[in-house]
């Protein structure tokens, strides 16, 4: 019965991490225009360093990270709006941008994630 | 640009010819013309309007482009670039306006403010919830059924993969057909936003390194490039059936 309610929580978590994305990833889209998806790097890569400060935090406190690392952090980032806005910026003949797009998204989210894990293995 | 007009007397106010070129596009589809509309906005175009002519509601779709002559001319062959197939015409006419000369620069491309409206983020929210569901789904099924899941997480990478072939899918549906903002909300932001994940993936690259390098830039190198082919699949066959 416990794992049902750590489910509950987790897909509650997910949903509200959604939301977060909606409203962080639209706001940094409308500061920051519209020629770089800069609304979901921001989300994933922050999304990241937030993994990585738990993870470096509690690396043996299983539930807590998969309540919180599969529901509010995963659910706040995102993989297939990442893929569409590549397309999009391919197909808009924007090769450079969506190269960076990808790379950029992959080597800050590991930066991130690592930084993330230092800081939360220092400070506890 | 801005002249004088010769032989009036100076009079308020005070009238400012420049020399205005319209450019009439005929994008073959409304992906093209969208494609089109975003790289106008990003060379600076003053104004750029879509419309369709007229016959039974599905006529050929117009794409009309206005800035001063000289400037629209410069971006003509960044346009041709993009749309090597769209006709193209343009015509110039001299238009006095009784206005600044930076009248068509000012103002025109200002994006409006964005407000989360809460009705929206309900949708969102209960996507999320689903779709994080779905994705749990996936983990769980792989790894009880593939013994070294723990080191190639293909449950993960299914659920990205599956997320950006259907996101391929609804942006071509937004683009080419009418999909409700409530279904976006739901579906596009919430549910495959929330099927899919990035934090999971970054984790399981940098994890899985210390485990075995080759795997995990397998996995990391894949996913992407599983990711990519899904999104232009779900693209092209959507313009296929459309």
């Amino acid at each position: 019965m416990a794992f049902a309610a750590e489910v509950l929580v987790t897909l509650l978590g997910a949903g509200l991490g959604a939301v977060l994305r909606y409203a962080l990833g639209c706001w940094v889209n409308h500061r920051l225009g519209p020629e770089f998806p800069w609304g979901t790097l921001a989300v994933n890569v922050a999304g990241c360093f937030t993994l990585g400060l738990l993870e470096g935090a509690a690396p043996d406190d299983g539930v807590l990270l998969f309540v919180l690392g599969k529901g509010i952090i995963a659910g706040f980032t995102t993989f297939s709006t990442l893929m569409l806005e590549t397309l999009n910026l391919a197909l808009s003949r924007e090769h450079e941008r969506a190269f960076f797009n990808v790379v950029g998204s992959l080597s800050l989210g590991l930066a991130a994630f690592l930084f993330g894990t230092y800081l939360g293995a220092a400070a506890v | 640009m801005a002249q004088e007009p010769n032989g009036q007397a100076a009079s308020a106010p005070r009238a400012t010819p420049i020399v205005v070129a319209q450019a009439t596009l005929r994008p073959q589809s409304e992906l093209e013309c969208e494609r089109l509309i975003r790289l106008s906005h990003r060379l600076g175009i003053a104004s750029a309007t879509a419309y369709r002519g007229l016959e039974d509601g599905e006529g050929p779709i117009f794409l009309m482009l206005l800035d001063e002559a000289d400037l629209l001319e410069g971006f003509l062959p960044e346009l041709r670039r993009a749309a090597p197939e769209a006709p193209l015409s343009v015509i110039r006419e001299e238009a006095v306006h009784v206005s600044p000369s930076d009248f068509l620069r000012g103002g025109v491309l200002e994006p409006k403010p964005f407000r989360a409206e809460a009705r929206h983020a309900a949708w969102v929210f209960a996507g999320g919830a689903l779709g994080a569901g779905a994705r749990l789904l996936l983990e769980g099924v792989g790894s009880y059924a593939i013994p070294f899941h723990a080191l190639f997480p293909f449950g993960t990478m299914a659920a990205n993969v599956a997320g950006s072939f259907a996101i391929a899918i609804f942006g071509t549906l937004l683009f080419e057909r009418f999909v409700e903002e409530r279904e976006r909300m739901f579906w596009v932001l919430g549910f495959l936003g929330s099927l899919t994940t990035f934090s999971s993936y970054v984790q399981q690259t940098a994890q899985g390194w210390e485990a075995s390098p080759f795997l995990s830039a397998i996995y990391g190198g894949s996913s992407i490039v599983l990711g990519l082919l899904a999104a232009v699949l779900g693209l092209r066959l959507t313009r296929r059936l459309l």
